[in-house]
């Protein structure tokens, strides 16, 4: 029941923060066996979806921190990552696969409470609300991060396009 | 407005939640500024691009090892075992389990006679030993309290000579 409801959440919210398949299937077992021992400590009176991506969240930060170094080393695998994972399709242009590539390349960049923001809110569907109480904060500092993090891919993009026209 | 203001209000106008007064600002502003209408269409490719990304599906050997984890979370520690690993059950397993080793040790040894024999040989050595030992205390509290009463004779006359000085 749990598995069903929550693994496709927390899987895709380790795959978009850790942009590597596998690593996100570690993740999510990880996530997983870390919330089967943490139940006692949920309370009937929470909100569940909620309380599990904070779990996630605070292990996706804690592991970022630990393996800063290691992230670098994978960018060249992104094109590969995203055509084995579907997101970027045959029946996407040319123009919109170099969009694609380069926005979640840019992802990469921003400051781990953005990204995990914009995440949530764009990649996943969550509203204001609710990104704001997984991420513990109030609503307001979640749209200032959305807000600030879509402001910052659409410089990359900008910084990004004209230099592979040139190309 | 400048740039940086007309900047931060960009979402807003995407969204549509802008007041009147700030959409016909910020549109005033895009007429004149190509930058900001350039950060503009990157703003809204950004967020296409965003909501195109697909939810990817957990892959079925994924799933598998998620549906095992809390089997194996039981298999590892049932709950009656955590409830015999709490402190006072705890040491009450413990006198339990070396009890249930002496009488298993006791009962299986082959030789359980001689061991018997051995064993009430030393209950019985031990027993005229701690009996001696008593006879021996009890004879050294009589010479003590011979000596003291020995001794009061004397130190009541001490006493008495030093009250006359």
């Amino acid at each position: 029941m749990i598995v069903n409801t929550y693994a496709p959440q927390i899987f895709n919210l380790a795959f978009h923060f850790t942009h590597s398949r596998e690593e996100a299937e570690d993740v999510t077992q990880e996530i997983f066996l870390k919330l089967f021992s943490s139940l006692k400590k949920y309370k009937k009176e929470m909100n569940f979806t909620a309380w599990l991506l904070t779990l996630a969240r605070n292990h996706l930060i804690d592991k970022y921190r630990r393996e800063k170094k290691e992230k670098s080393l994978r960018q060249e695998l992104d094109e590969r990552v995203l055509t084995e994972s579907g997101l970027l399709s045959p029946e996407n242009g040319h123009d919109q696969k170099e969009v694609k590539l380069i926005v979640w390349k840019a992802l990469d960049q921003l400051s781990t409470e953005v990204r995990l923001s914009i995440v949530l809110f764009d990649l996943m569907g969550k509203t204001y609300e609710e990104t704001a109480e997984i991420l513990d904060v109030p609503v307001g500092t979640i749209k200032s991060r959305i807000n600030r993090g879509r402001l910052q891919l659409a410089r990359l993009l900008a910084d990004q396009q004209p230099q592979k026209r040139r190309i | 407005m400048s740039c940086q203001e007309i900047t931060i209000l960009l979402n807003d106008y995407l969204d549509g939640v802008l007041s009147p007064t700030q959409k016909q600002e910020v549109e005033a502003h895009l007429k004149e500024c190509s930058t900001c209408q350039e950060l503009l269409s990157n703003l809204q490719q950004v967020r296409v691009t965003l909501r195109e990304f697909p939810q990817i599906s957990v892959p079925p050997s994924l799933a598998e090892k998620l549906y095992q984890i809390p089997a194996k979370k039981k298999a590892k520690w049932p709950t009656w075992l955590g409830w015999l690993a709490r402190p006072l059950p705890q040491q009450i397993t413990a006198t339990l389990a070396a009890l249930s080793l002496a009488i298993s040790f006791y009962t299986l040894l082959p030789n359980r006679a001689m061991l018997a024999k051995y064993l009430n040989q030393q209950l019985h050595l031990g027993y005229h030993h701690i009996s001696s030992l008593w006879t021996k205390a009890e004879s050294i509290t009589v010479n003590i309290e011979k000596v003291s009463d020995s001794l009061k004779a004397p130190w009541q006359a001490l006493k008495e000579e030093g009250k006359e000085d």
